[in-house]
């Protein structure tokens, strides 16, 4: 029989911070801003430096991680945990909007070289260096290791340089088929090393 | 576990790494909507991308950047989860088939969202709707919850299920109406529902029965709530109880 019974099973208003990424993103699929607040506390700091790292430029990266934030509050609902971790789904999101932006600055620069202003892009030999230095992580550094020169070059530039299969192509002088085999075989390659395989 | 099957094609790769021109792109999740190999693939590959991702140093943003982001949810509509999607009915777990197959059971996200927007905002003022919409029940399920959230003494508290999920009440003392939105609760065996109750000192009056049919859904609850009652969650036998038979799985007090 059940009377009142004032034991609060697990009350959670007071103490967001009791529960996980997975539930916090359900949370604000309801519209709760202490949940929201408490998400972006502690996952900002990995996406603003995601989108550093393929942006570079400050302020730019100021704005897509707003813009990210927004979109994870609009569509949270459109989250499901049975699909994978919160992070996961955020990280993804945050990867494609930081590339959305790259190549719309790069569209925007492309038409300033066709009307005369000057190319302030590095030539690629620095590029590829410059992205070859910048992984922290020592199990992902060393399942990168595992990889082929071109795998690795390859994956490199396009995670995190944001540069798309044909820029690859041109950056690394092989053809575009190649680079999609290489990006395919080196992924697939990665999965097996990090043992994201089920 | 070097799988690597030729059926897929070698756009696998590029496409988790957001490295295809948009009419690749396109072309490539059309093979994804007639594979389920390649889906698999890519559901591996795409987590494979976010270990790279967790891989980059975190950087502290500006604080600033928090308090702009925050005073923009307000005016910030949320969407509803889209209409007729299938339920998802199974653990966060599973193998890398049906983990894909979940995922992209949906359509391409611009396409969800466009088709989201005739279906969202129904609630003015920021609040997600979370209701399954399903027709005439659902918008007057809608309508009395936008009451509730308009009433000048609305209150929320959620609180976990017992059995996985979570239970947010929402209620007006004043218009003595609450209305329960659940989230990721179990879908019941056949003949059991969940039912609702307003308890008081006095003993447990029912509060109408729902089904855990989607993923989250929203129930009004029946007769009238009075100012300190409590509302609690048990599982019943189809049809309901008069009173509970079962011990709750959730319990929310509203003083």
């Amino acid at each position: 029989m059940l009377a009142l019974v004032t034991r609060d099973l697990d009350g959670v208003d007071a103490s967001s911070s009791l529960l996980s990424n997975e539930q916090l993103l359900q949370q604000v699929a309801t519209g709760d801003r202490n949940a929201f607040a408490e998400l972006y506390d502690r996952t900002a700091p990995r996406v603003f430096g995601l989108v550093k790292r393929l942006l570079r430029d400050h302020s730019q990266s100021e704005e897509v991680t707003q813009e990210i934030f927004l979109e994870i509050w609009q569509t949270a609902a459109r989250y499901d945990a049975s699909k994978g971790g919160a992070i996961t789904w955020m990280l993804t999101m945050t990867h494609r909007r930081a590339v959305d932006r790259v190549r719309a600055s790069q569209a925007s620069r492309d038409r300033d070289v066709r009307i005369g202003i000057r190319d302030h892009a590095p030539a690629f030999d620095s590029v590829v260096e410059d992205v070859e230095v910048r992984i922290e992580s020592e199990r992902v550094k060393e399942a990168m290791l595992r990889l082929t020169e071109l795998q690795r070059q390859a994956v490199q530039l396009a995670y995190f340089g944001g540069y798309s299969h044909r820029e690859v192509a041109a950056m690394l002088s092989v053809p575009v088929g190649t680079v999609k085999t290489r990006l395919r075989d080196g992924m697939i390659r990665l999965r097996d090393e990090l043992g994201v395989a089920s | 576990m070097n799988q690597r099957s030729e059926d897929v094609g070698p756009d696998s790769g590029a496409y988790v790494l957001h490295a295809l021109s948009d009419a690749e792109n396109a072309r490539f999740e059309s093979v994804l909507a007639g594979s389920e190999e390649a889906r698999a693939e890519v559901t591996e590959l795409a987590d494979t991308a976010v270990e790279l991702g967790l891989s980059v140093a975190p950087v502290d943003p500006p604080a600033a950047l928090r308090g702009r982001i925050m005073d923009q949810l307000a005016t910030t509509p949320q969407l509803a989860p889209l209409a007729g999607l299938p339920a998802s009915d199974a653990a966060p777990s599973g193998s890398a088939q049906e983990r894909a197959r979940r995922r992209w059971t949906v359509r391409p996200a611009s396409t969800l969202l466009a088709a989201a927007a005739a279906v969202a905002l129904i609630f003015g003022g920021g609040v997600a709707v979370n209701a399954v919409i399903q027709g005439q029940q659902a918008s007057a399920t809608a309508s009395q919850i936008s009451r509730i959230q308009a009433a000048a003494d609305y209150q929320r508290s959620t609180v976990h299920v017992s059995t996985g999920g979570t239970a947010t009440l929402i209620w007006s003392a004043a218009l003595k109406r609450s209305a329960v939105m659940v989230l990721g609760i179990d879908k019941l065996p056949g003949g059991k529902t969940y039912e609702l109750w307003y308890l008081d000192k006095s003993g447990a009056t029912p509060a109408g029965t729902f089904d855990a049919s989607g993923s989250s859904q929203s129930v009004v609850l029946t007769g009238d709530m009075k100012a300190g009652d409590t509302v609690g969650v048990t599982i019943e036998p189809s049809g309901g109880s008069r009173s509970p038979t079962t011990a709750p799985i959730a319990i929310i007090a509203t003083a």
